[in-house]
């Protein structure tokens, strides 16, 4: 219907000023919703939270002392798991075998190679030898004749072996024989120097010592009664031989007699202490302890029994040393500077050697059919492995926490301790899971000092540059356009070395290379946000430029700048992580994931979990500061919201 | 015409931009936003600034406030010319001189609670007590139809007209003289804008101010304005009481403008005068008087002189060749 | 165009002699003392004295840094303090194994990344899509050195003795060599000076292809891998995260929806409408990847034992080598510098809307 009048007058409704167009939610609120419905963020959240709790409670989870080096027995076989031994899932307990193969012979002779990672096993006419870590065999050296005697070269190159009336050289890469040499009446014994130039081989009443480089004798000693040691010194220069009731010292490179150290009886055993200076001999019921400087006897230990087996067991590092010796069941320590009698181990079968671990924390007792693991520091028994056939020859693997056992056609790596070390030890005997765990504090804190002082020093020359304008403009954007010419990480290396090593001026360095990068965020920002009518509204209000420009400028410019921090603190702890990694950060022993991985990087072919665990922490934490800025970006942007 | 009558004028106000282009930033142009502008505004009035976007309106308030410095020209508030004033000296005047804009979305700084928004003037101009100021902002937010928990909100929980509401409040709370109304109601719904404009004229009449309203729509302007100003490309070309402009333009654009109100019976059949082109560019104005590209009735004087803003009696200034004294129809 | 060029060129001078400034600050600001780092702690007063006048580390600041701005306009970068030799020839030696490893890197990373992304955006959501991008972003999150010590460790040691092993370190097989290729054409040149055929002959893959030495290729490209891996996996991942966004958002668009109205086949759909368009994002990431391949070289090149520029670079800054230094920053800023150029006139050229003003 149509009228002749105006338009009908509208009812205007009365100012509803109750009216609300969004349920009242701060800003801040509705942004962290919306971060919550994205998994990313909820990932990178969650993951963030438990590295947070990793970092505030390191020292209970930890279950070591990341600095200190273990004085425990580390775990043998732990050196290159790279997955992590969770007891629970399985992981070997004392007693279990960590390796074990077979032969088809009884084993007469069993060796480790001097790094450990191969072993040997002589049965009959065959040498086979082992991966100690996979019980894998990888090779058998085939000889017409019974193997009389076996000695790894220091180095892992070679073996040595007696067979017949010859010695054999054999070349582990190649696995062939390299050299045979003629050996008149054969050998019950051949042993390598310590540095692998000489070698010597021995029946019972003749030495002969050989030149590993000419491969030739260079010596003939010939013996009245029958040999009962023949040994070499630390550094390989010295030859001691015992026979009847004299231990003699001879020159090795000439085969002269140096010194003589005569007793009132037969010499049961003699040996050399791990630097060679005091010899350890055992006469009837006594111990004798002689100075190889002065070839004089220091010590004289008597004990009302008859001994045998006669050893040393010292820890130079830890300041302890015993001698040590069997009396027929029963294990004897004595303190080696006081002769003071210290532990008696009830071994109970009659014992036929005893050796210490080499820290110098346990030792054990080998009978005809058991073994026995004391602790040194309680004497009390702490593994007890019973065989039915008779156990032929023991020997502690160089990290101590097992026992190579060969026994009838067996041969077994036993672990001794029930001790859990979840990554491995490092190179510095320290454990590498309470280091992994701690460093978790390092980086957390790396990244997050690094960009707060990036964003700090960044945001506000940005914000100036942007807000100010004309020359002062200019000249910070130029300034910050020559730092980011350089690559980040070389301008972070130049920085570090005018600074000096350390993860403080590292921190510093960093901080400095991402300056340039916030700066042009906050700049940006500043530049939109300086044209909104509110800021033009404090303007005619008459606020303060520098008011204006913190706080109401800054506040509304920071999403952007809150996101690219979030994605930099990943980055920032890539690059600290790579600044420790080439030595310019953290410095040792700190537990800084990039400084462990750098010490242990020569180690990566024989023992990658040492890189594997650190690198694999920067990862994840790395991610979870990614994911979490992404997440960010979307929650701030919407228009990205995909 | 005396002096004190005026609250504000405006001598010969010119607003510049540099274009900078080029290598090495050199200025390449300048767009002259505000060329030249004379104005007076009375005690007490509401005077309308008209014109289409672009012809530097917005530029003109703002200059006006001294929230752009001007390329030249005078503005006097109460006689003191408030561009010779130090920049630190400013502050008495940014109490009496207030601005509301035309966005109230982003007029409003989204983090910050009303109670903040309208609070920070009085903070800034020595109302250190807190309850004082929050018994003032509760004043000013009540003037303008707002309550009490208001005063807690962030301004994304209000609508359009609400905004607009809190933006004139924020203005009011300093007690100022003067207030540009910067298109206050062009961003709004219609049905909020009478609403809005009442408010204005309510508050206008209860508090004794002065307004300079922008707009660019001439039905809001009869409905609120004591005088008109018309502005094309940056000059004012005519100025009247408002029942003199609406009943009898004289400048051909106003007419245009005039023509273009729709009027709300179908029956009345209106001459629109269709103007043809875009403005021109106010990066390089056309010569003479600006408007002669697109006015119906122009001559050759007009692409060659600029004509003088006289007055042609009963308080009715016009600027067009067309357009003198004894010539008025 | 040219204009467009012009302009970039002439923003780029100030940067340059920034970095010009910012080298020599840097190398001037190293702690210790150049003389006794390069003779050893027992050089004599004296010695060291006729080593700084022959350094001419004896003048003044600024009388040193217009020197060395003089010199650097003139081409002489000096001679390297411990080398004993021009910087320039330790360029050509260094340069083209980073720039090689680079290149392999680069071209890894977009071979791979960019058809990944293109995937993902295209299966939207679907198992491949959310599988991507979890390895995208595992593949940021990585330190680049520990990428390469777990791949030489897994191809080189865990992988030995199959068909899948590669070299862990080094650019050619011990007792490997490949004639440079101006010997082989008879050209004359002399190796030890400053050549550009010298650099072309040190990129190993090339100068294999140049003599049409098979098996030296095939030894050079079998040590690239591995570094190459390393250090475009990160670049990877990136290209592969912006092709994805930046073709997600162009199928959205309503020319794709068009075309796809007009019943253009989808490859065409794909391939030519939105991939082009989808690019440009891309090209800019790449160029931006360039610029942090160089930090990512230094590490790279310290695992792999590739002596490049990275690698220089780290030893002479602990070295104290200041001509070295100065010398390689500079070169790498540089290169840096017009890298970025080279990107920006090929987004220019790529979307013409930037070329107006």
């Amino acid at each position: 219907m149509r009228t002749d009048s105006a338009s009908p007058q509208l009812e205007l409704p009365v100012a509803d000023v109750a009216e609300i167009t969004r349920p009242p939610k701060g800003l801040w609120r509705e942004t962290l919703e919306r971060l919550l419905r994205k998994p990313s963020a909820i990932v990178g959240l969650t993951m963030l939270g438990i590295l947070a709790l990793l970092a505030i409670f390191a020292p209970v989870i930890a279950t070591h002392d990341p600095l200190a080096v273990l004085l425990d027995i580390p775990e043998e076989g732990a050196q290159k798991r790279m997955s992590p031994c969770i007891h629970l899932l399985g992981c070997p307990g004392a007693g279990d075998d960590l390796v074990h193969t077979t032969t088809d012979a009884t084993i007469e002779i069993s060796a480790l190679s001097a790094t450990n990672s191969l072993m040997l096993a002589a049965s009959g006419n065959t040498i086979e030898v082992w991966d100690t870590e996979t019980g894998d065999s990888l090779m058998t050296l085939e000889h017409e004749l019974p193997v009389t005697a076996v000695s790894w070269s220091p180095n892992d190159q070679k073996i040595l072996s007696a067979s017949g009336d010859e010695l054999f050289v054999w070349d582990v890469n190649t696995r062939k024989v390299s050299r045979t040499l003629p050996l008149e009446g054969g050998a019950n014994l051949v042993t390598w120097n310590a540095d692998g130039t000489r070698f010597l081989s021995a029946d019972d009443h003749n030495v002969r010592l050989w030149d590993a480089t000419l491969w030739s004798q260079v010596g003939l000693i010939e013996l009245e009664d029958e040999r009962t040691a023949a040994e070499w010194n630390a550094n390989g220069t010295l030859v001691m031989i015992a026979s009847g009731s004299s231990v003699k010292l001879w020159n090795a490179f000439v085969g002269t007699e140096v010194a003589s150290l005569d007793h009132d009886a037969p010499v049961i055993s003699a040996s050399f202490n791990r630097s060679s200076n005091r010899i350890l001999t055992v006469i009837d019921n006594e111990l004798h302890l002689w100075n190889t400087a002065s070839f004089q006897e220091e010590m004289m230990i008597e004990y009302d029994g008859p001994l045998a087996n006669g050893t040393w067991n010292e820890n130079v590092s830890r300041g302890v040393g015993y001698v040590m010796a069997s009396s027929d069941g029963t294990g004897l320590v004595w303190d080696d500077k006081t002769g003071e009698l210290v532990l008696e181990l009830p071994h109970g079968e009659r014992i036929e050697a005893l050796s210490g671990s080499p820290l110098a924390t346990r030792v054990y007792t080998k009978g005809e059919y058991s073994v026995r693991v004391w602790d040194m520091s309680t004497g009390e028994e702490a593994l007890s492995i019973k065989l039915d056939t008779p156990i032929a020859n023991t020997s502690w693997l160089n990290t101590g926490g097992s026992i190579l056992i060969a026994s009838d056609n067996d041969l077994r790596i036993v672990k001794t301790t029930d001790y859990q070390y979840l990554m491995g030890v490092d190179g510095n005997v320290r454990d590498q899971f309470s280091r992994v765990i701690y460093g978790t504090r390092v980086s957390l804190m790396v990244g997050l000092t690094t960009v707060s002082l990036a964003v700090i020093l960044g945001s506000i020359s940005g914000a100036i540059a942007g807000f100010v304008g004309g020359w002062v403009d200019n000249i910070i954007m130029r300034i910050m356009d020559v730092m980011l010419a350089f690559p980040p990480l070389i301008l972070a290396i130049a920085v570090v070395t005018v600074l000096g090593p350390g993860l403080q001026n590292a921190l510093l360095a960093i901080s400095i290379v991402f300056i340039p990068a916030y700066a042009r965020v906050a700049r940006s920002g500043v530049l939109a946000v300086k044209e909104e009518d509110y800021v033009t509204a404090d303007r005619a209000l008459g606020v303060r430029p520098v008011r204006i420009l913190f706080r109401r400028i800054m506040p509304n410019a920071l999403a952007p700048l809150i996101v690219q921090a979030t994605l930099g603190i990943g980055t920032a702890i890539l690059d600290a992580a790579a600044l420790s990694f080439l030595g310019l950060g953290a410095q040792p022993p700190t537990p800084e994931w990039g400084a462990m991985l750098g010490a242990e990087r020569n180690q990566i072919f024989t023992a990658p979990h040492l890189v594997f665990y650190p690198g694999i922490a920067i990862m994840i934490t790395v991610l979870a500061f990614n994911l979490l800025g992404d997440g960010l970006r979307d929650a701030l942007d919407p228009r990205l919201d995909r | 015409m005396t002096d004190t009558e005026n609250l504000l004028e405006v001598r010969g106000l010119k607003v510049y931009f540099d274009i900078k282009g080029g290598i090495l930033k050199r200025t390449v142009g300048v767009v002259q936003a505000v060329d030249g502008i004379d104005l007076d505004i009375k005690h007490g009035e509401i005077l309308g600034l008209v014109g289409e976007s672009g012809c530097g309106k917005t530029t003109a308030g703002r200059a006006i406030l001294r929230l752009l410095e001007p390329t030249a020209g005078v503005v006097r508030y109460n006689g003191q010319n408030i561009y010779e004033v130090r920049h630190a000296e400013m502050k008495p005047y940014r109490a009496r001189m207030q601005i509301v804009f035309q966005d109230p979305y982003s007029s409003l700084d989204p983090r910050s609670k009303v109670g903040d928004i309208v609070g920070e003037g009085l903070r800034v101009h020595g109302v250190t007590d807190r309850n004082e100021r929050q018994q003032r902002v509760l004043e000013a937010l009540r003037m303008v139809g707002l309550q009490e928990h208001h005063m807690r909100r962030f301004p994304h929980e209000f609508s359009g007209g609400q905004r607009q509401r809190i933006g004139i409040a924020r203005a009011l709370v300093l007690n100022p003289k003067f207030i540009v109304c910067d298109e206050p109601v062009s961003a709004l719904d219609v049905s909020i804008q009478s609403q809005v404009l009442n408010l204005l004229k309510d508050l206008q009449q209860s508090l004794n101010l002065t307004l300079l309203f922008i707009a660019h729509d001439m039905s809001v302007v009869e409905h609120l304005c004591n005088r008109v100003a018309v502005m094309y490309l940056g000059k004012i070309v005519e100025v009247a009481e408002r029942e003199e402009l609406f009943s009898n333009p004289q400048h051909p654009y106003t007419q245009a403008l005039m023509s273009a109100i729709p009027v709300a019976n179908p029956k009345i059949k209106k001459d629109r005068i269709i103007l043809q082109g875009d403005p021109p560019s106010p990066l390089n104005p056309p010569p003479g008087c600006r408007f002669h590209t697109r006015c119906l009735e122009a001559v050759d004087i007009c692409s060659q002189e600029e004509p003088e803003l006289i007055d042609l009696g009963n308080n009715h200034l016009c600027a067009c060749h067309l357009r003198q004294p004894d010539t008025v129809s | 165009m040219v204009s467009f060029l012009a302009r970039r060129l002439t923003l780029a001078i100030p940067v340059l002699l920034g970095i010009l400034f910012v080298t020599f600050a840097l190398s001037r600001l190293l702690p210790g003392d150049p003389c006794r780092s390069a003779l050893g702690e027992h050089a004599t007063d004296e010695i060291c004295d006729a080593f700084n006048e022959r350094y001419g580390l004896n003048d003044s600041i600024p009388e040193q840094f217009r020197i060395y701005i003089n010199d650097v306009l003139h081409g002489d970068l000096g001679d390297s303090i411990r080398f004993g030799r021009p910087v320039d020839e330790l360029m050509v030696e260094r340069l083209p194994v980073t720039v090689e490893l680079s290149f392999y890197a680069m071209l890894f990373a977009v071979l791979v990344g960019i058809p990944l992304g293109m995937v993902s955006a295209y299966y939207h959501n679907s198992a491949a899509d959310v599988g991507t991008m979890i390895g995208a972003n595992i593949g940021v999150s990585m330190p680049v050195f520990w990428l390469g010590l777990m791949l030489s460790y897994v191809f080189g040691v865990a992988l030995k003795d199959t068909p899948l092993w590669l070299p862990p370190s080094g650019r050619l097989t011990a007792g490997v060599s490949i004639q440079p290729f101006y010997e082989a054409w008879g050209w004359n040149v002399n190796p030890d000076t400053l050549t550009f055929s010298g650099f072309l002959a040190n990129i190993n893959t090339l100068n294999a292809v140049l003599v049409g030495d098979w098996a030296g290729l095939r030894d050079a490209l079998k040590h690239m891998i591995l570094p190459a891996i390393a250090l475009g996996t990160i670049p990877l991942a990136i290209i592969a995260r912006m092709t994805r966004s930046s073709l997600l958002e162009v199928l959205g668009m309503n020319y794709v929806r068009t075309a796809r109205a007009k019943g253009v086949r989808e490859s065409q759909v794909v391939l030519k409408h939105a991939f082009r368009n989808a690019m440009l994002p891309v090209v800019t990431i790449i160029g931006l990847s360039l610029g942090s391949l160089l930090s990512g070289a230094v590490l790279t090149e310290t695992i792999f034992g590739l002596s490049g520029v990275g690698r220089i670079l780290y030893d002479s800054i602990t070295g104290r080598d200041y001509t070295v230094v100065q010398a390689f920053t500079l070169i790498i800023a540089v290169i840096f510098v017009f890298i970025n150029l080279i990107v920006d006139t090929l987004y220019a050229y790529l979307d013409p809307r930037i070329r107006l003003e």
